[in-house]
């Protein structure tokens, strides 16, 4: 038997607000995780205090964290932008059906 | 008590039970059933849904129109945010689309609202599991196709229905086509079965439906799938039972190789492992598993060598099948505290390479020890490092630098392929193993050997300062079961690159007959070598499919050696080789009979595959067709006599003999060489091989025998083994010639000579030479009446040679009576047969022809006065 009306307006709904915002974010936070294979940002947190390129002088201990906060400042930026235009996206992809709605509401 | 048994070859202990029609199947304690709702099988549900889909369809297309119209009224599109006829147009337009799209993609798993598929399975009232619920939307539909198909033949629903519907499933025709079956075959055959089923009403749960479900979903409980798929149906059908399964017997399928065919292709999707195109490799970055900066570049190492963790990020790396113990020992010894270095053992084609990027795989995908991860496998390029370097002190230099720097990155395991040779590096004073050494004591790092075990026991051996700080890993070929599995995950790129697809058969014969018939090579290589080879000629002569046959063919080609099914035309040669035989060789009923029995067992198979085909010894006076019965053979079977590799033994009568057949001694500058015996043998292995006055060889060379009768190959001077298994030995001797002829000339017969002779050659060979050739065959003299048909048969020959070049000649029986009486011997055989004709006959004609007195195209006749 095919669903009834209810049950299909019910789906929709559920569909477009539940499901696929979770599937969205989902995969928005794995963008987010695979670039950080590369910008190592959660590495560069970790290892903040380790001298780069083994320099245990002083110097080395002095410039190592310097490095990586700029490092840090760059991938949080990256991510930063991510977020931005996923959220963009996920606002419009929100407000369509309901925009959609309140239009043809207005216009009958 | 009924077993279950799965593709997967592990039995569970489930039970059966049929009670008032339903069947329900007790595992581990647990009644499970397959009830579905009657109205699964209902044409009118299919129907509904079709005219669904229609209206669903035609909603999305309006639902396009209108927001087309509704843009193409609006003029400008920031108008379509404001109310308005044609904004609510096109905005109803958009919202009819995105519901109708919702309800079709909805629709495609619409059965889940009816039976949803989830893996919690609630118990019936009576205790049972009623499993419908675990069967996919797809399942279900491709049994409904089954159960309506019989309910209009008016049949009761038997399972085959339920194939005859699986064989329109992607899956299933890819499997019989690698099982070189056309489905059309298989559509006939089962016509055949569906036509004599009984007529009734279709059930829609007969007994057999319901064991079929249960069995599919013990196939999904064991590969841990979430649903009962179509695949997991057509996989468990020869279980279903007795008549299932002779199904595919009586197709000449293996239900075991349909099961695991289809799990094959099901597995692959139908394109197998297909390697990824690596990138481009220059966009290979270098610091990947230096993202934390702790460790240190090596720009020196960088120049000599190859990063095999980054090759394998790329895809530019084969991925490793099995070797799962082998690996994890490599690991557990990286990751030890002390002696944590790797030398793997092996010969060349073992699989050294392979289970390093095996190591190097785990390594990127995080799941190798800790101690191991975040490193850099980087392989050493001998040649590099010595290109590299300059004079000799350079290279010292270098090498010290590059272990330097691999000591100060910390993140890097070094893999020194053929380790061995880098004793012949660097100068007298210090060689490279010298300084590798050092780096290998001191434990600061990982270092990763690969040598042969020729080159260990040669080389290494004496370097304790080397291999006393190595594990060492003893890496073997791989068994033939996994010869099999390697080669059905990389037959894809061979069958991607031509164009063509193999059968299950191609494979599995493949890594049979080039582990039967190919030496030189390792397996999988050698399967995969002719899997390749066999695609090129498939691809050539415009082919898709490589059958078994086809592998057949080419190692037979390659070998020489008849490696194909017999034909009905090679049945008819061999069952009337004695025949044959007789055309050459006169009389010696009984040798002619043993030699066609021998050669008859061997081709069908029925023989010992570790001896030679067949070893025989032939004794008898000189002259009375040994030596022509073998070339008999050779010309007959051998495809000319060009195959048969005779040695006149009396020339090994030394110690020096046996090194002629088997090469110099190790030690000798010719040792490399080879010998005769073992070269030519190694070189065509099907080979008729006659050792002609054996009992003149030296002593030695019987002991070499010994070896080869017993276990069917030779080795060579400097080891290496030679396979006679597809040889025949025919040995001559004159040894028992005087007693043969006393014996016959008392007017005794040969039948009870047997004994006295087996005594005789055991003042020439050992006993155990003597028991170990299959036959003893006694050649009698030749009498009046055998020569008679000699000379006949020896001067027609004569005549058909003149006749080749159109010269007509007759011989009167006469003088073909006359020319046996002047060449026959008793002591000589045949033998002055010959040179009569050659003197008396042959030289005659020639002179005439020179003369004139014979033209071509007139013929002649020549009675008793030409001998003069």
């Amino acid at each position: 038997m095919p669903p009834s009306l209810g049950q299909l307006i019910f789906g929709f709904f559920d569909d477009w607000y539940y499901q696929k915002p979770r599937a969205y974010w989902r995969a928005v936070l794995g963008l987010i995780a695979s670039v950080d294979r590369d910008m190592a940002v959660a590495v560069m947190v970790r290892l903040f205090f380790t001298p780069l390129y083994g320099d245990y002088s002083g110097i080395g201990r002095v410039v190592g964290p310097l490095f990586r906060l700029l490092r840090i400042i760059a991938g949080m930026f990256i991510y930063l932008l991510i977020l931005l235009v996923g959220t963009v996206f996920f606002l419009i992809f929100i407000v369509l059906p309901a925009l959609a709605f309140t239009l043809v509401l207005l216009s009958l | 008590m009924k077993s279950v048994s799965t593709n997967t070859n592990t039995e569970s202990e489930g039970t059966f039970h049929e009670e008032g029609g339903v069947v329900t199947l007790e595992v581990q304690g647990l009644g499970y059933r397959f009830l579905p709702l009657p109205r699964i099988w209902s044409s009118e549900l299919e129907l509904l849904g079709k005219i669904e889909k229609s209206i669903l369809v035609i909603l999305l297309i309006v639902g396009v129109g209108l927001i087309v119209r509704g843009m193409a009224a609006a003029r400008d599109l920031r108008l379509l945010f404001f109310p308005s006829a044609s904004t609510g147009a096109a905005w109803g337009g958009f919202l009819l689309v995105l519901m109708a799209r919702y309800a079709l993609i909805r629709r495609r798993s619409a059965a889940r609202f009816l039976f949803p598929s989830q893996r919690v399975i609630t118990k019936r009232s009576d205790g049972t599991v009623n499993v419908v619920s675990t069967f996919s939307p797809q399942s279900i539909a491709w049994l409904r196709k089954g159960f309506q198909r019989a309910a209009r033949q008016r049949r009761v629903f038997h399972p085959f229905y339920g194939l005859a519907a699986f064989l329109a499933l992607p899956v299933l025709r890819r499997t019989f086509t690698r099982l070189e079956h056309p489905l059309s075959e298989i559509e006939t055959k089962l016509k055949e079965y569906l036509d004599v089923l009984p007529q009734a009403e279709a059930e829609n749960y007969s007994e057999l439906i319901q064991r079929w479900a249960l069995l599919a979903f013990v196939m999904a409980e064991r590969r841990g799938d979430r649903e009962v798929l179509p695949e997991h149906l057509a996989m468990v059908f020869p279980l279903i039972s007795v008549e299932c399964a002779a199904f595919f017997t009586a197709l000449d399928i293996d239900p075991k190789a349909y099961g695991e065919t289809l799990d094959w292709m099901w597995r692959s999707g139908g394109r197998g492992m297909t390697q990824r195109k690596p990138k481009e490799l220059h966009y290979l970055k270098r610091v990947r598993m230096n993202r934390a900066w702790t460790a240190r570049p090596t720009p020196a190492l960088d120049r000599v060598s190859d990063d095999l963790t980054d090759l394998a990020r790329v895809g530019a790396l084969t991925s490793i099948v099995g070797r799962s113990e082998e690996l994890a020992a490599i690991e557990r010894i990286l990751a030890r505290t002390e002696k944590r270095h790797v030398l793997l053992v092996g010969p060349e084609g073992s699989g050294r390479t392979a289970l390093i990027y095996g190591l190097v795989y785990r390594i990127i995908r995080g799941e190798a020890l800790k101690e191991v991860l975040d490193k850099r496998v980087v392989a050493l390029d001998s040649g590099a490092l010595v290109s590299g370097a300059g004079a000799q002190e350079s290279l010292d230099h270098t090498l010290t630098k590059i272990l330097r720097e691999i000591e100060e990155a910390g993140n890097v395991i070094l893999l020194i392929p053929h380790i061995h040779t880098l004793t012949a590096l660097g100068s007298e004073k210090l060689d490279a193993s010298q300084l590798v050494a050092g780096a290998l004591s001191s434990e600061r790092f990982q270092i990763i050997g690969t040598t042969t075990e020729e080159a260990f026991n040669r080389v290494l051996e004496q370097r304790t300062d080397i291999t006393r700080s190595f594990e060492v890993v003893k890496v073997r070929e791989v068994s033939i079961d996994d010869a099999v599995t390697i080669a059905t995950t990389r037959t894809p790129t061979i069958e991607a690159t031509h164009g063509v697809a193999f059968s299950r058969d191609a494979i599995v014969k493949a890594v049979a007959l080039s582990e039967r018939y190919i030496h030189d090579r390792l397996r999988p290589e050698k399967a995969l070598a002719l899997l390749d080879e066999a695609a090129v000629a498939a691809s050539q002569r415009g082919g898709r499919i490589v059958e078994g046959k086809d592998i057949a063919h080419l190692l037979s080609e390659k070998i020489g050696i008849p490696l194909e099914a017999i034909t009905s035309d090679e049945s008819a040669h061999l069952l009337k080789l004695e025949e044959e035989l007789h055309a050459r060789v006169i009389d010696q009923d009984q040798a002619v009979a043993a030699i066609a029995e021998a050669v008859r067992r061997s081709r069908v198979g029925l023989r010992e595959e570790r001896r030679p085909i067949a070893s025989f010894l032939f004794m008898g006076p000189t002259g009375v067709g040994k030596t022509e019965l073998a070339k008999a053979l050779a010309s007959v079977y051998y495809r000319g006599e060009e195959n048969i590799f005779r040695l006149d033994m009396s020339e090994f009568a030394t110690v020096e003999g046996m090194y002629r057949l088997i090469g110099a001694p190790r030690d000798s500058e010719e040792a490399y060489a080879g010998g005769e015996l073992t070269e030519y043998v190694e070189k065509h292995p099907y080979t008729l091989v006659l050792l002609d006055e054996f009992e003149k060889a030296h002593p030695k060379i019987f002991d070499l025998f010994l070896q080869v009768f017993d276990e069917g190959h030779l080795s060579d001077s400097i080891g290496k083994t030679v396979d006679f298994t597809n040889t025949i030995i025919i040995a001559t001797s004159n040894a028992a010639a005087e007693l043969i002829l006393e014996t016959l000339e008392r007017g005794e017969s040969l039948t009870n000579l047997q004994e006295r002779v087996n005594l005789l050659l055991t003042q020439y060979f050992k006993p155990e030479l003597i028991n170990r050739f299959d036959r003893i065959i006694l050649f009698e003299p030749l009498g009046k009446e055998e020569v008679m048909a000699i000379a006949e048969k020896e001067m027609a020959e004569v005549a058909t040679k003149l006749s080749s070049q159109n010269y007509e000649v007759v011989f009167s029986k006469e003088l073909t009576s006359e020319v046996a009486a002047l060449g026959y011997d008793p002591k000589f055989g045949a033998r002055p047969l010959k040179r009569v004709i050659q003197d008396r006959v042959e030289a005659v004609i020639a002179k005439k022809i020179l003369a004139g007195e014979i033209k071509k195209h007139e013929a002649y006749y020549f009675d008793v006065a030409m001998l003069g």
